[in-house]
């Protein structure tokens, strides 16, 4: 098939087109979009994106049937060109491929997938439909970028790249004053992040010599000498790549922007601010799980504020109203469950939960997004009830999607949570154990403010907000401004008014609000997926940890990506007993019954109770509602003081800094000006002057000499 | 052997600004295009040499044009191109036509005379970056300041005459101490070696024979010339008020080129490496200073122009720092921090130019959601703050990540230099302060609802609402843009080739540096004690007194400090651990 190349030669070739194929696509949209695909928009963008997902499937089989496994190494690795290079630093575009990096790129690509397909329907219409699937694609490009690079400098494309994206998305509806300042938020407090990150890459770049995957983790980390003569720069590494994963997979002192986040489009939420991009922090952490392993208080200290930040957005929640911000903050409690893990290192099960996250949180977002399309924009859960007569195809997905999120025995999120609460109880960690019990807690939490949602919006009573059925306003069309003189101003594209005023014009009343089948189809498959995908993780293979832990457990990170064998000498030997996993399995399907039922009690069978019982507890819900203040505890500590430092340092700058050069420069003047007086034309001054020179003059003289 | 594309390159403009100059009034409207096409040829011979460079010998001067000038005074009228000056010669060649077909629509009146200054710029700063004589070099790099001062106090804004005096003024008073340090440089090489010269070699040569003392002296009186003209921080107030009051072009030229940074790359540093050495730890604090303080100053300022003049100031302190690591890859990236930092701050102030002629108003808070009203432009603006805000895959980023990590590994044994993590660490804060004041910009005026100023275009008929509304890019503004987007996507993609030809050329200035520096076995810090009648010198652990210390200061070959015949001399020693890489 291929004649002149090896597979490896083939397989880093192809999957050189992985991100290839969208960028492609969001070249063509951006020159071409406007004009040609003005109401196509989605034809490149899906061609591309299917192109990628079917290389990466393939090379996915490839190697879970061991075409590309060397005998000495299980990753292959290629430098295509180089990019930056200058002295001794070089950084290339290159390839690295192994299960992990093929399993990211597979599911990222099929999920994009799926979600391309739905905006398609979602998006229709919609002015600038062209600039949404080329911003679309371009992320694409930049996150499969991010998990196929070879190379430090080159993840740290795909990192800031994925951010832009997001920003840009965030900003779709830039009109809006909200959207605007979420994406600002979000690229700030990523920047943030991303300078950690490349601080850490400056210290891997003076370490290691190289930025490449294979040199540093390969290469002298191996040789305890080293380690020893770079202890302090072997923590501080991790510490930073920590905070700048944190800052992309929104934990918790740098999570704010998540939730602002869901101003863009819903499709944006859930394929990136769901499904992958904050799943990046996941995928670098687990890259670097070698390195991390060389300093266990820095993993520790991931797994705790992992810990923490699962449980604060899960209570955060639980008072939350506005649906998608309900899914958001429950995104950042299960990337707390994935960051947990890690900090167990137990990398294949914090792999395992993006995996099975990625389905059922995007499904929870189309649907969401089926249902903001259906009720013309409204997502408060107090205004709506019993849609599942009107959207039952929706409905149905959308149970799939709770029963997965709220771990419920047998569906996907009930494995892999436990895969982690597992590992978690059984760490060799002290604090392991103490984890595991705040994680079962969670899951009580998640599983109730889950169906919380469900039964508020599903079922009950029909009530429909006044918007039903209407088309959300445009942003790019407020009523009153830009009256009539669209058309005028618009030369050329006639077609983005037209939709506007069809979007404007009583839309026919449909039979199911469920609307096209382009929405609902990838809502299907995301609803198998979600409700099946835990299996890979239990059978396939007889490793430990299914089809997913066989495949991942041949990713050659020093063999450790799975467990920490012993603690290094002089680290908390392993306490407690060997909890049972199917114990905590047992108790994680109790606690998430328990969620669904009380759940079930406040919200489908006596709603007057949950409000009741909110009156009681009313300084605690009020501080749920406000997200526990860290937005204005950021605001007051943060901005406002970096601003004002800002304008006192603007101040400065034009009376002091301006003033003193304006003094010097003042200086000759000035001296002009006193001597100018002594200039009076009387001779009897001119001979004072005399003498008091000749004075001065041997005064001086004489102690030089003296 | 003399080749004439230089001299052509300098030539060409320089006489066709004069022609220009002495048009007619009344062809007011020629002169534009005239100006243009003038502009033009260089650019074309610039593509010529860029073909004919021989990139593998790039620390070479080539296409050396040399003339016996004032053979008395060893002056010589020589020109010629390295790596170095090649690539910035090259972003002179494009921004300049740019800038003059942007002035199309922003002079109205004086036109002969703006192009005739325009012309004369551009061909002074072909001269700054082609001279290889530093006299000639001092006379173009002077040069700059008459066309610069007569664009900002002509074409400018309301306050143009406060800016173009402050602009003069801090200029040459920058540029007289810069004068006289070179005159004694050549004054010293006449006394040590017989002749004056003005040539790089022979001043390189003068500069490394005097003692530490005078080159600290020399270096100071370089320093204030070439760091005014940065700006580097406390000297850089005349930048943001001039690149404020002066029309879009003249604010292009005044940000798009580093002179100050070049020249401190090109002339201090190898001059006077000791001093260099001496001054670095302070003046890269001031540069470290510079970043943030830029950083911070450029998120609150309402005015956008302001905003990247700071935002510049920001760079160029990353620039100097980088150049002050003398590490291979600091120098490349404080080359390329000249030159990224020109395109994207050319971009952002055309941008701004494009906005202040459809809005009237530079105001951040007076103009919002311009996206809306004006896609193309809206799309270009972003782009460039995107750039400038170091997005990786545009050109900001790879002068940024170069000269960051030059900073941090300067000061390891392996890369010499000394600097290191200390200025580094906060040098990279300035990468969040990038973003913050350029995505704010962004969210101020491109994005959010929409808000205009009235625009003074055509008025509508009395009473008609509707106000009339500024037209998206013209074919001429895409012409403007879309080079400079273009160039900002190349060199943030696929940078190598610039890198690579430009890596002999900057090993040779950073080899010529440390060798100046570690060429005596120690390196010596003269303090005046008055008072005191014995020296310390701690060498080895031992302790000397001053006339011991001073005659090993001439056994080692060195020149004597001057008054250590008091014996107040204090000395600090260091061993060298410099090594040739």
């Amino acid at each position: 098939m291929y004649p002149s190349w090896t597979p490896h030669e083939a397989a880093i070739i192809f999957s050189a087109l992985i991100p290839a194929f969208p960028l492609g696509a969001a070249i063509v949209l951006a020159l071409l979009g406007a004009k040609w695909f003005k109401k196509s928009s989605h034809v490149p963008a899906i061609i591309g994106v299917s192109l990628s997902f079917f290389i990466a499937l393939k090379l996915l089989l490839m190697f879970q049937f061991g075409q590309l496994a060397a005998p000495n190494a299980t990753y292959i690795q290629s430098d295509l060109w180089t990019w930056i290079g200058a002295g001794g630093f070089k950084a290339s575009v290159g390839i690295f491929l192994d299960p992990l990096s093929c399993l990211f790129a597979a599911f990222v690509t099929g999920i994009s997938l799926l979600i391309f397909i739905y905006s398609s329907g979602y998006m229709e219409g919609d002015y600038g439909y062209f600039r949404f699937f080329a911003y679309m694609s371009l992320f694409v490009f930049f996150m499969t970028t991010l998990v196929l690079a070879n190379n430090f400098l080159l993840v740290y494309l795909g990192w800031e790249g994925v951010g832009l994206a997001s920003y840009l998305l965030i900003g779709y509806y830039y009109p809006r004053p909200a959207a605007r300042d979420a994406a600002t938020k979000a690229f700030i407090t990523n920047r943030v992040g991303d300078t950690c990150f490349a601080i850490a890459v400056l210290m891997i770049y003076l370490t290691f010599h190289s930025l490449k995957f294979s040199h540093v983790f390969y290469g002298s980390l191996q040789s305890p000498a080293f380690r020893a003569a770079h202890r302090t720069v072997l923590f501080w590494i991790p510490l930073l790549l920590m905070f700048g994963a944190f800052a992309k997979s929104a934990q918790f002192p740098l999570h704010v922007w998540l939730p602002d986040a869901m101003e863009g489009p819903t499709p944006v939420s859930a394929l990136i601010h769901a499904a992958t991009m904050v799943t990046a922090g996941v995928y670098l952490i687990a890259r670097c799980l070698p390195l991390f392993l060389h300093d266990l208080p820095v993993l520790h200290l991931v797994g705790l504020i992992g810990c923490f930040t699962a449980f604060m957005a899960a209570t955060i929640a639980m008072c939350q109203y506005d649906m998608k911000r309900i899914w958001a903050y429950s995104t950042i409690s299960q990337l707390g469950y994935m960051f947990l893990g890690l900090g167990v290192a137990t990398g294949t099960g914090a792999v395992f939960h993006v995996f099975t996250h990625a389905f059922f949180k995007a499904l929870l977002f189309l649907a969401t997004g089926s249902v903001m399309h259906a009720m013309g924009g409204e997502l408060d859960i107090r205004k709506m009830s019993g849609l599942r007569k009107k959207m039952p195809i929706t409905a149905i997905c959308i149970l799939m999607g709770c029963l997965a999120l709220s771990g419920f025995p047998g569906w996907s999120g009930f494995f892999s949570k436990d895969d982690i609460l597992s590992a978690a109880m059984n760490s060799t960690w002290r604090f392991g154990p103490w984890l595991a019990v705040v994680g079962l807690l969670t899951a009580l939490i998640t599983a109730y403010y889950t169906f919380r949602v469900f039964f508020r919006v599903f079922t009950g009573e029909l009530i429909l907000p006044a918007t039903a059925g209407q088309h959300e306003s445009s942003p790019f069309f407020p009523p009153g401004d830009l009256p009539g003189g669209e058309h005028a101003v618009n030369h050329g594209r006639p077609a983005a008014g037209d939709a506007a005023k069809d979007r404007h014009a009583p839309a026919k009343k449909p039979r199911s609000l469920d609307g096209a089948p382009a929405m609902w189809l990838p809502l299907i498959v995301l609803a198998i997926g979600a409700t099946f995908a835990g299996y890979l993780g239990v059978f396939g293979s007889h490793a430990p940890g299914g089809w997913i832990g066989g495949f991942l457990g041949r990713v050659p990170l020093n063999g450790t990506i799975r467990y920490v064998p012993t603690p290094p000498a002089g680290l908390p030997q392993p306490v407690g007993g060997h909890v049972n996993p199917i114990l905590i399995m047992i108790i994680g399907a109790a606690l998430a019954v328990l969620g669904v039922l009380i759940a079930a009690y406040f919200h489908r069978i006596n709603r007057q109770a949950a409000a009741k019982v909110a009156v009681v507890l009313r300084p605690l819900v009020h501080f749920l509602e406000n997200k526990w203040y860290i937005d204005e505890l950021y605001h007051y500590t943060l901005v406002r003081p970096l601003r004002f430092s800002g304008y006192i340092l603007s101040l400065m700058d034009r009376f002091i800094v301006d003033g003193l050069v304006f003094v010097i420069g003042f200086i000759p003047q000035l001296a002009g000006f006193t001597i100018k007086p002594t200039e009076s034309g009387r001779l009897r001054y001119y001979g004072i002057g005399m003498v008091a020179g000749v004075a001065v003059v041997l005064l001086g003289v004489l102690y030089l000499l003296r | 052997m003399n080749h004439l594309i230089l001299p052509m390159m300098l030539l060409i403009p320089a006489l066709g600004g004069v022609l220009v100059f002495m048009l007619p009034r009344r062809a007011a409207r020629t002169t534009g295009p005239l100006a243009l096409a003038i502009s033009c040829l260089p650019a074309i011979l610039g593509i010529g040499l860029l073909c004919r460079f021989h990139y593998a010998h790039g620390r070479q001067w080539q296409e050396a044009f040399v003339y016996n000038w004032m053979p008395q005074f060893g002056v010589k009228f020589s020109l010629g191109v390295d790596a170095i000056s090649l690539w910035l010669t090259m972003l002179a060649v494009v921004i300049m036509p740019l800038a003059i077909l942007d002035s199309f629509d922003k002079i109205h009146h004086r036109q002969n005379e703006f192009y005739g200054w325009m012309l004369l710029l551009y061909a002074s700063m072909i001269g700054v970056f082609c001279a290889h004589d530093v006299l000639l070099f001092y006379l173009f790099f002077e040069f700059t300041l008459i066309p610069t001062f007569f664009i900002i106090g002509v074409w400018g804004h309301a306050e143009r005459r406060r800016a173009a005096g402050k602009f003069f003024l801090y200029a040459f008073s920058g540029s007289v101490l810069l004068l006289a340090s070179l005159i004694y440089l050549a004054w010293v090489h006449q006394e040590k070696f017989g002749s004056f010269s003005f040539s790089l070699a022979g001043l390189y040569q003068a500069g490394r024979s005097l003692s530490p003392w005078q080159q600290g002296m020399v270096f100071l009186g370089l320093l204030i010339g070439f760091a005014i003209k940065v700006p580097l921080f406390p000297l850089h107030t005349w930048m943001p008020l001039a690149i404020t009051e002066s029309p879009a072009p003249g604010a292009v030229t005044i940000a798009g080129f580093k002179l100050g940074a070049y020249g401190l790359l090109r002339f201090a540093l190898p001059m006077l490496p000791l001093a260099v050495q001496r001054f670095t730890p302070w003046l890269a604090a001031l540069c470290v200073v510079s970043i943030l303080f830029g950083g911070l100053v450029s998120w609150v300022q309402h005015d956008m122009k302001k905003l990247v003049a700071y935002s510049v100031v920001s760079h160029l302190g990353l620039c100097v720092l980088a150049i002050l690591a003398l590490t291979t890859t600091g120098l490349i990236g404080g080359i390329m921090v000249m030159i990224n930092s020109g395109i994207l701050a050319a971009g952002l102030l055309l941008v701004m130019g494009m906005i202040y002629r459809r809005y009237h108003t530079r105001d951040l808070k007076e103009l919002s959601g311009l996206a809306r009203r004006l896609p193309a432009l809206g799309f270009f603006a972003v782009f460039f703050a995107l750039g400038t805000a170091a997005v990786p895959g545009l050109n900001g980023f790879v002068s940024e990540i170069l000269s960051l990590v030059g900073t941090y590994v300067s000061g390891s044994p392996a890369h010499g230099g000394h600097l290191g993590p200390a200025y580094a660490i906060p040098a990279a804060l300035g990468m969040i302060l990038g973003a913050l004041y350029m995505i704010y910009w962004v969210a101020c005026v491109i994005f959010g609802p929409l808000v205009e100023t009235e625009t003074q275009g055509e008025s509508t008929q009395a009473g008609h609402p509707a106000r009339p509304k500024a037209p998206d890019l013209s074919l001429r503004e895409w012409c403007i843009l879309t080079p400079l987007a273009a160039l900002v996507l190349v060199l943030g993609i696929y940078p190598p080739p610039v890198l690579r030809s430009m890596q002999p050329a900057v090993n040779h200035i950073r080899s010529r540096v440390l060798a100046g520096a570690a060429s005596p076995k120690s390196k010596y810090f003269f303090q005046h004690e008055k008072g005191t009648k014995e020296a310390v010198h701690s060498h080895q652990g031992r302790q000397d007194d001053g006339k011991t210390l001073v005659g090993k200061i001439r056994n080692n070959g060195m020149a004597c400090p001057d008054g250590y015949q008091n014996g107040l001399v204090l000395c600090r020693t260091y061993s060298c651990g410099l090594t040739e890489h």
